[in-house]
């Protein structure tokens, strides 16, 4: 499934370059060859780094001339909950120089600290939180790390594979019992005698 | 008529407390969180504006510390329309996350089909007919118009221009009855299918886009000679909440928010999908990066866009619609009754859907209010294993703070109307 060279562009013109080579190009000067994994699907290109490298390669990527790769896109993870390091965190990055995209990935379980990217994008401050509101990544070194989509008292990480989001209970005049706990009961409902829950 | 409470002796109404000397002043709610209170060392104010303020463009919370008129910091609250869109993908088939997709940009619907279907297109490595292409190019076009449209009406409205709005609802419904003639729906139309189109267009589409795009150039004209060098307007405007380009790149934004501030990148210019790179248009850029070369450039994209339909309309090809790829869009009638393979995709496809092979795609689509990314994954399976939406209004959104900052309070309205942000795009 790997790709082990990036696909440069072809000289002869005849064929787009594949998205991301830049990026590609990049981290195999600076990294070695065993910590970089390039991916190449759909004529996108996919940077795997570790997780300790990727403020490092993050500023070279923005700062080099070659790369300068200036906006961030977006970021993002997916959950394969049957993995050692189940979350897959990608950044997608876009050069307006180069009018190129790139994304690059890092593998993370529950416990690793993600470094937090907002002190070089500022837009990636949002994203961030978004990821630690739906997936609870461990981000360090974010300015104001609080969920952002969901109310703060929110229990659980919606987006991870075993959230479970169907078959929540709803209470209904017939089903109290089973819907809610017994402090959350009321007291009396519209229509029933004081003091008891079920409908006479 | 109103019975007025009794006026107190030195005139203060009655429900008020009077302000004593050296003792701060408390709001009689002022208990809560957020409620209105004045920390007696830095003299900063915070206050609410939303989510039910008419302003935001929907359910947005702002928490403004002010200092006096001017706001000093601003903290932007959203979730409130969260809809889990992203967890729903992952338990429907793709051809049943384009109703989903609908709900998101909600002014725009067909361009939000428009960017899935192309990530799932990308996906199952199917490319539709240029029929189809250009169907989609117009109508994708037609809703960028009517999105532009409602938010030059809201936006000049916050300003207090309220002509403007009744004109572009005007306009605006023109466009929701082509709509509502080629899908059977005004708005929420899921028109554009991954593989292809609901249907092909009816014969009347032709004209009654023609009939549009003809008159609508003047109407264009309307619209800017009541805005574009309106005193009023250009004073609440001009050199307001100024973004510099590398702040906008920095932050993400896209669309009119980046182009107004001089960085010419649009993704139908610098990703060509769907045919645009055989259409004339011209990016238009601003120079200040003010809520007023947004909204120059909004009007010019308006224009631009008419361009690009006339263009499509004019070059219309014939052939089919759809992809001829028979496990991804349901085969016609007549063919199940002569083929026995027809009648098992059409069974395949009604109950299961079908399965793109594993693999990760980016594909992105300029909407009405920027860059809007499907980061789609799928692992075989008949349902996307992640499918996230990158909406232009969430980075849009986030670079606020920094053009609000030490502006006065009541521009702040004015600005959130230039970033055109739609609240159901950033919540998602």
């Amino acid at each position: 499934m790997a790709t082990p060279t990036p696909a440069a562009p072809s000289p002869e013109g005849n064929q787009s370059p594949t998205e991301g080579w830049r990026a590609a190009e990049l981290v195999a000067r600076m990294l070695p060859a065993d910590e970089a994994e390039v991916l190449v699907q759909n004529r996108q290109t996919t940077v795997f780094i570790p997780v300790e490298r990727l403020l490092q390669v993050v500023q070279a990527l923005r700062d080099d001339p070659s790369a300068a790769y200036e906006m961030p896109v977006t970021m993002t993870c997916s959950d394969w909950p049957e993995r050692d390091l189940r979350f897959e965190v990608m950044y997608v990055l876009r050069s307006l120089v180069h009018n190129d995209l790139v994304t690059l990935a890092v593998r993370a379980s529950e416990e690793t600290e993600v470094p937090s990217l907002a002190g070089l994008y500022p837009g990636m401050e949002w994203h961030e939180r978004e990821c630690f509101d739906l997936f609870g990544l461990r981000i360090v070194g974010h300015p104001n790390l609080t969920r952002i989509l969901l109310p703060d008292d929110w229990e659980g990480h919606p987006l991870r594979k075993d959230y479970v989001s169907f078959g929540e209970p709803v209470a209904f005049t017939h089903n109290l019992e089973w819907a809610l706990s017994p402090q959350d009961r009321p007291e009396y409902l519209p229509g029933a005698i004081r003091g008891s829950v079920e409908r006479s | 008529m109103a019975i007025l409470p009794p006026i107190r002796g030195d005139g203060t109404p009655p429900n008020r407390v009077p302000v004593q000397e050296g003792v701060p002043h408390i709001h009689p709610g002022g208990q809560g969180e957020f409620l209105d209170k004045i920390e007696t060392g830095e003299e900063l104010m915070e206050i609410n504006m939303g989510p039910q303020h008419p302003s935001t463009h929907g359910v947005l919370r702002l928490v403004l510390s002010l200092d006096g008129e001017h706001v000093r910091a601003c903290r932007p609250d959203i979730g409130y329309l969260h809809t889990g869109f992203e967890k729903s993908f992952e338990s429907h088939t793709y051809q049943q996350c384009i109703p989903l997709t609908d709900r998101m940009d909600y002014l725009a619907p067909p361009i939000n089909n428009f960017g899935f279907a192309l990530a799932a297109e990308k996906l199952l490595e199917i490319e539709i007919p240029p029929r189809g292409q250009y169907i989609r190019v117009i109508v994708a076009e037609l809703s960028r118009i009517a999105s532009h449209l409602i938010w030059l009406g809201t936006h000049a409205m916050d300003i207090g221009a309220v002509t403007a709005f009744m004109y572009c609802w005007r306009e605006r419904d023109k466009i929701l009855d082509i709509m509502e003639w080629i899908s059977g729906v005004r708005m929420m139309t899921s028109f554009i299918r991954v593989g292809g189109l609901m249907a092909d267009v009816p014969e009347e589409f032709v004209p009654m886009v023609r009939a549009f795009v003809a008159e609508f150039p003047k109407r264009v004209d309307e619209y800017e000679g009541l805005l574009t060098a309106n005193p009023i307007f250009r004073q609440r405007t001009i050199g307001l909440g100024v973004l510099d380009s590398a702040t906008a790149i920095s932050y993400g934004c896209s669309g009119a928010t980046l182009r107004g501030s001089g960085v010419p990148y649009d993704v139908r210019r610098a990703m060509p999908y769907s045919g645009y790179d055989q259409f004339q248009f011209d990016v238009p850029v601003g120079v200040r990066g003010d809520v007023y070369d947004r909204y120059l450039v909004r009007v010019r994209e308006m224009r631009e866009a008419c361009r690009i339909v006339e263009q499509a309309v004019e070059g219309l090809p014939g052939g089919p619609v759809n992809t001829s790829d028979r496990k991804v869009v349901l085969p016609p009638r007549t063919e199940i009754d002569n083929s026995m393979e027809s009648l098992i995709h059409h069974f395949k496809i009604s109950t299961e859907g079908f399965r793109p092979p594993p693999g990760r795609v980016y594909s992105a689509v300029e909407s009405a209010r920027g860059e809007l990314g499907f980061l789609m994954i799928s692992d075989g399976g008949n349902r996307p294993y992640r499918c996230k939406v990158r909406g232009p209004s969430f980075s849009n959104l986030s670079a606020l703070s920094y053009m609000v900052q030490d502006e006065l309070m009541a521009d702040v309205v004015a600005v959130i109307g230039s970033i055109d942000i739609i609240l159901g795009d950033v919540d998602r």
